[in-house]
Parts: structure tokens; sequence; C-alpha cells
């Protein structure tokens, strides 16, 4: 017998040992796991709290969430950034300065960059700095009389604009930060004060030393860093548009 | 969520073939609920116009992996024929059977002996029939290195088959 009808024959044993060969059957494989995604039973940790783009969906009760010393580790999802709660403390990381924050363009720039429009808020005048990274846009405000500077940066503002339901960009929580559920306007989101980490796609992990606002509008998620009260910080975030 | 429950009806069995194939059968339908799992957490990820079929085998076969791994399991994956039917429309004759199961049972044998990377290759190409350009997708490498691999695989799988056949005569 040749090599090559030796060959041949193995070949055609093996694609006859496709149905022939043991494994599981599986009967309910499918209802199973659409009963999971429902019912999130725990299979897949953290557990995830999602919030639809057009609907409230009322999992996270309205008021303070202080984590402190929480041993559960938990995600809250808003738009394309997704907030995981850990125990224990952040890892010390580099905070946000301009390099790190993509490339400095235009906003025309910017709008053909991302493809959407990109959002200011009113009565702050045009930002010092708008940057570019993938689908992220970064528009940067230096401190002054109004904006306390954020420790580690010369920005009293930043406004990061992402687009899209996939989460780009996960900020991590742990103990001493503060999360409340607010309302940007219309919007639904989150405040968060305290040390926060922001991961983001490619494993790169930034220090967030500013308070911050999350919210999404339309197919955009929001996020709004300073030192402003919360009602001031709430006020600016509701200018946005 | 019903039409990813049509998705998991779909391709279950073939994942779960793949998930043997790597983990063997006690941990198959464990890894592949996993991967089903995760890849619905993952589809907006999923580029549209791909073909759904090797993204998910790729997830099953990375799910399976983590399962022996978990388990600190090392030992040789044990593949086996189901209880036997014969392959073909005609009714065979019961030697024929007897034959054609024999060869069945060396084979798998002998394909259990192979690495994990050897009897991926050749369960993407021959027992699941993809193309070379699903099998490269399934496996996260370029097409023409589907084509070495399973070259490379075919041919110890041969050896593996050969010296079965010589230890069987040394028996006798």
């Amino acid at each position: 017998m040749t090599d090559r009808r030796a060959m041949g024959d193995l070949e055609r044993a093996l694609r006859g040992l496709g149905e022939q060969m043991a494994h599981p059957q599986a009967p309910g494989m499918a209802e199973a796991v659409g009963r999971e995604l429902r019912t999130g039973s725990g299979r897949t940790a953290p557990r995830r709290v999602t919030w639809p783009r057009r609907r409230l969906l009322a999992v996270v009760v309205a008021g303070l969430l202080l984590l402190a010393g929480t041993a559960e580790a938990a995600r809250l999802v808003i738009g394309a950034i997704a907030i995981d709660v850990l125990p224990g403390p952040p890892p010390s990381t580099v905070p946000e300065t301009g390099p790190d924050l993509g490339s400095r363009v235009t906003m025309g720039a910017a709008r053909t960059a991302v493809g959407f429009q990109v959002l200011v808020p009113q009565g702050m005048g045009e930002p010092d700095g708008v940057f570019v990274d993938g689908g992220r846009v970064t528009l940067v405000w230096r401190s002054g009389a109004e904006l306390p500077r954020i420790a580690g940066t010369p920005w009293g503002l930043v406004i990061v604009e992402l687009r899209g339901d996939a989460v780009i960009a996960v900020k991590e929580m742990t103990e001493g930060t503060a999360i409340d559920s607010v309302h940007v306007g219309s919007a639904s989101g989150f405040f968060i004060a305290g040390p926060t980490d922001l991961l983001l796609a490619g494993g790169r992990r930034l220090s967030v030393p500013g308070d911050v606002v999350l919210w999404q509008r339309g197919a955009v998620t929001l996020r709004s860093e300073s030192l402003l009260s919360k009602a001031d910080a709430l006020r600016l975030a509701a200018s946005i548009s | 969520m019903a039409a990813y429950e049509e998705l998991v009806r779909r391709h279950q069995q073939a994942a779960l073939r793949v998930a043997t194939l790597v983990a063997g059968a006690d941990t198959a339908e464990d890894a592949v609920q996993e991967a089903f799992l995760k890849a619905y957490g993952a589809l907006k990820r999923f580029r549209s116009g791909s073909s759904f079929r090797p993204w998910i085998l790729k997830i099953t076969a990375n799910e399976a992996r983590n399962k022996i791994r978990s388990t600190r399991r090392h030992s040789a994956i044990e593949l086996r024929l189901a209880a036997g039917r014969p392959s073909g429309d005609a009714a065979p004759l019961p030697e024929a059977v007897v034959l054609e199961r024999e060869a069945g049972e060396g084979l798998v044998a002998a394909l259990s002996r192979l690495s994990e990377r050897d009897r991926l290759v050749i369960c993407y190409r021959y027992l699941l029939d993809l193309t070379e350009a699903e099998t490269a997708e399934a496996l996260g490498v370029r097409q023409g290195t589907v084509k070495s691999r399973l070259s490379r695989a075919l041919a110890r799988l041969r050896t593996e088959l050969d010296s079965s056949v010589d230890r069987g005569e040394t028996d006798d």
C-alpha cells in the first residue's frame, strides 16, 4: 500500500470518526444556558447589573452604596464602561496625564476619528486639549479659580466619551469608595467619590484621583472627572450637549 | 435570548466534541456550557459577517483547557467510540461491523495519544469538517500554519497507528 493511499484511507477513516466518537449529548443545554443568562445564577462571576440604554433596570437602589471591606465582587455596567467593585485596596498606578490620554487632535478630527458627535459642557469654553485613543475621546480643561486641580494632573475637568455597548473600559472600585445612583438630566448614572482605577483595553491601568460622574446619552457613554461638589458636578454633566 | 438558545442548539454537538478531545468526556459538558455563557458576554466583540462556529469552538477549547488546569489534571485523555451502530446506509455484514469497530477503536486510541495541538487540528478538519480558513480561525493561526500543522499531526497519527499494530503482532 503506497503512502498516499494509506494517507487517503486515514483521512477517510477520520471523517467517519466524527459521528462515531463518544461525547456527552447534553440534552437541554440550550435551555440551561438560557436559564443561567436570564437569572444570572452566579455561574460566571462577578455578579453583573446592566443598565439598558432606554430603560432603567432598578437593581441598585437609589441612595448611597458604601463599599467598605465588602467581601463580594460585583459589576455594574453603563454603556461602554463597567464598574467592578473589588474587595481590597487598589494597586498603585499612574495618574492620567496628557501622554496617556491618547493622541492630541482638533475637535473636528476627534469627531471624524470616533464617528460620533463629541459633546461639550456649556459655559466652559473650548477645551484646552482634545485627545483620541481608539474609540475614546478625552476633553480636558486646565484647573483654575472655579476648577480645583485634580492631583497629579494639570487639569480641573476631564471628560471621556466612548461609543457602544461593548465594555471597553473598566473602573475598579475598592474600599473607601462611595457610589451614588444619580440622574444626569433625564439620564440615569452614577456618582463615584473616592479612589478608583480605570482599566483600559490592552491592559493599561490608570489611577483616577477625581470624583466621577458616569452616564449615557444615546449611544455614547460619558465620564466626567473633577473635584467639584457633587451638585456642581451633576449640574455641569447635565449641561453637556 | 431565544435566538441565542437556538445558536447553542446548532453548535453544541461540535463544541462537545472539541471539549471531549481537549479535556475528556467527564469535563466536556461543563466546559461547553461555560463557553456558551462566556461567548454570550462577548457577543458584541464578535465580528458580524464572520462564522460563529470557529469562534465558539475557539472559546470552547480555551474553556476545556482551563478546566484541566483548574483540576490539575495531567493524565492522558481517554477517547472512546459511541455504543455501536455501523455507519453507512446498507446493512453491513456482522464481520464487517466488528472489523470497522476495531479499526475505529484503534483510531480513537491513537488519537488520544497525540498532543492536544495535534488532536485539535485533526478534529477541526476531519471530525468537524471545517474548511481550512475556519480551522485557522478556530486555532487562531494563519491558513498556511493549518496545512503544515495538519500534515505533521497526520504523520504522527500514522506513526501511532503503525506502532499499535506492531504491538498487536508482537502480542500474538
